[in-house]
């Protein structure tokens, strides 16, 4: 039988509880740091999961990772959510800031989606990696970004998008179920 | 604008949606270019940025969901909702991007997603009695949301915090009063101390899948603190999982309010509508004597 998803798609409804049981702590994790908010995580995470039972039959494996089309949907939904609401996180990620030199790829299954994610991240230049890190994990804008490094706006967006260009050539390289989606 | 620019707009784009997503208007505009460039939609920078994120959530132990979630998740899933999103998954109809060098132009400023359509969900709870009159007496497990509310509207004393205009909603619920199928419950207050001397009435439409509130005398919340939500049974729906119609508050004002119902998945055979009041800080299990007004249909 396939992967979860491709149950899923097949209206396998034990396979609804094996996606909640396997996911749900993961979209939970990504939308309570997020949003910050438990009720508004809840409500988020709900959604999140309409999306992936509705999207579940355009999964395709060999483009990405269950996990990673997962984290996909609930970033999308969230960000959506925050926009609606005009408001971005409010916690600055001081943290965030602290994982640029504390990210362990061999916490993370070997030859995984994520680990190579992890293994390209660290490998990214300091000042790439610190603008994703802001943007993508606590969901920082780029203006935010720009005032919270005191660095002009233009640059932030150039990291940004030359680290995140950065990860997607390494992710591409180092994964040959990938090639399809690379061209 | 050349092609050489084009794509390097689109490709800005692409960075900005795999980001922090894009507003409406610069979704549209991402939309026009692909169609221009002849442009798959290239979700490559979205999965490396999932991916990433993915690493960094995975670098901690996960947190654990709250109580009684996961059956709410599980029990929102219907068969029919497969292959129904309207947003893009991964495809391989994608186009090799250049990296963008400075300078770059300015990207919209993240605004207000009116385009953006939220996900129909259901909220589903596990109640421990069945719908109707026994969802009175016997226990519920509730579930806070804190949801904005789409629209929140009053027929007098109007709130300043409505920042669209206004459509009248109390003609549009005289005009749904005129359908045939419509329905009109009373109010019924719980001894809740919010609902003293409140009354109203519920009207629905089950043809038009549309309806309104009215309430008189609802006690005013403080949405820092508390939220009214709107929930529906349907027989045709299993009663531990009652509709979700809506989070709403009310203001000081005086005479009627009136909220429209924003009921998340179709109603098919409404038997009661429940108002109960949530909090905003990630209740999981509602006090009981939170419920502050019903209306049984056929009861």
């Amino acid at each position: 039988m396939g992967s979860i998803l491709e149950r899923v798609a097949a209206g396998d409804e034990a396979a609804v509880r094996d996606c909640v049981s396997q996911y749900g702590d993961l979209v939970w994790s990504i939308a309570l740091r997020l949003l910050k908010r438990r009720s508004e995580a809840e409500d988020a995470v709900q959604d999140i999961f309409v999306d992936i039972w509705r999207s579940a039959k355009r999964y395709d494996p060999s483009i990405a990772a269950e996990a990673t089309f997962i984290t996909m949907i609930a970033r999308r939904r969230i960000y959506d959510r925050l926009r609606r609401a005009d408001r971005r996180p409010t916690e600055v990620g001081d943290e965030v800031l602290e994982r640029t030199v504390g990210i362990d790829a061999d916490k993370l299954e070997r030859q995984s989606e994520a680990h190579r994610a992890a293994r390209a991240l660290k490998a990214l230049p300091d000042d790439e990696r610190e603008v994703l890190l802001l943007a993508m994990l606590d969901g920082h804008s780029h203006s935010e970004i720009a005032e919270r490094l005191d660095m002009p706006l233009g640059t932030v967006k150039t990291r940004a998008r030359r680290g995140l260009l950065r990860l997607r050539e390494q992710l591409s390289t180092t994964s040959p179920a990938r090639k399809g989606a690379t061209r | 604008m050349s092609d050489d620019l084009r794509e390097s707009r689109l490709a800005e784009l692409l960075c900005d949606r795999a980001l922090l997503g894009l507003d409406g208007d610069a979704h549209d505009e991402l939309a026009e270019l692909q169609d221009v460039l002849g442009a798959g939609d290239d979700p490559t920078l979205e999965i490396a940025a999932a991916a990433a994120h993915l690493a960094l959530v995975q670098q901690d132990e996960l947190a654990s969901m709250p109580e009684g979630l996961a059956a709410r998740l599980t029990g929102q899933f219907e068969p029919e909702m497969l292959g129904t999103s309207e947003a893009p998954a991964p495809s391989c109809r994608v186009l090799a991007l250049p990296i963008v060098e400075a300078p770059l132009a300015q990207a919209p400023t993240p605004a207000n997603d009116a385009q953006t359509e939220r996900p129909k969900s259901r909220v589903a709870w596990p109640f421990a009695v069945a719908a109707g009159l026994a969802f009175l007496l016997g226990g519920l497990v509730g579930h806070e949301s804190s949801r904005p509310v789409a629209q929140r509207l009053e027929t007098a004393g109007l709130g300043a915090d409505v920042r669209v205009p206004r459509p009248d909603l109390s003609a549009q619920r005289r005009a749904l009063l005129a359908e045939a199928d419509v329905v009109r419950i009373a109010w019924k207050a719980t001894d809740d101390s919010a609902a003293t001397g409140a009354g109203g009435d519920v009207v629905w439409s089950p043809s038009k899948q549309k309806g309104f509130m009215r309430f008189t005398g609802l006690q005013r919340n403080d949405a820092s603190q508390t939220r009214y939500q709107l929930w529906i049974f349907d027989q045709k729906r299993d009663d531990r999982y009652p509709v979700d119609g809506g989070v709403f508050d009310i203001d000081a004002g005086t005479g009627d309010i009136i909220i429209p119902i924003e009921a998340k998945l179709p109603v098919l055979d409404p038997s009661l509508f429940a108002v109960t009041v949530e909090g905003p800080d990630g209740v999981v299990v509602s006090n009981r004597e939170r419920i502050v007004l019903t209306a049984a249909i056929d009861g």
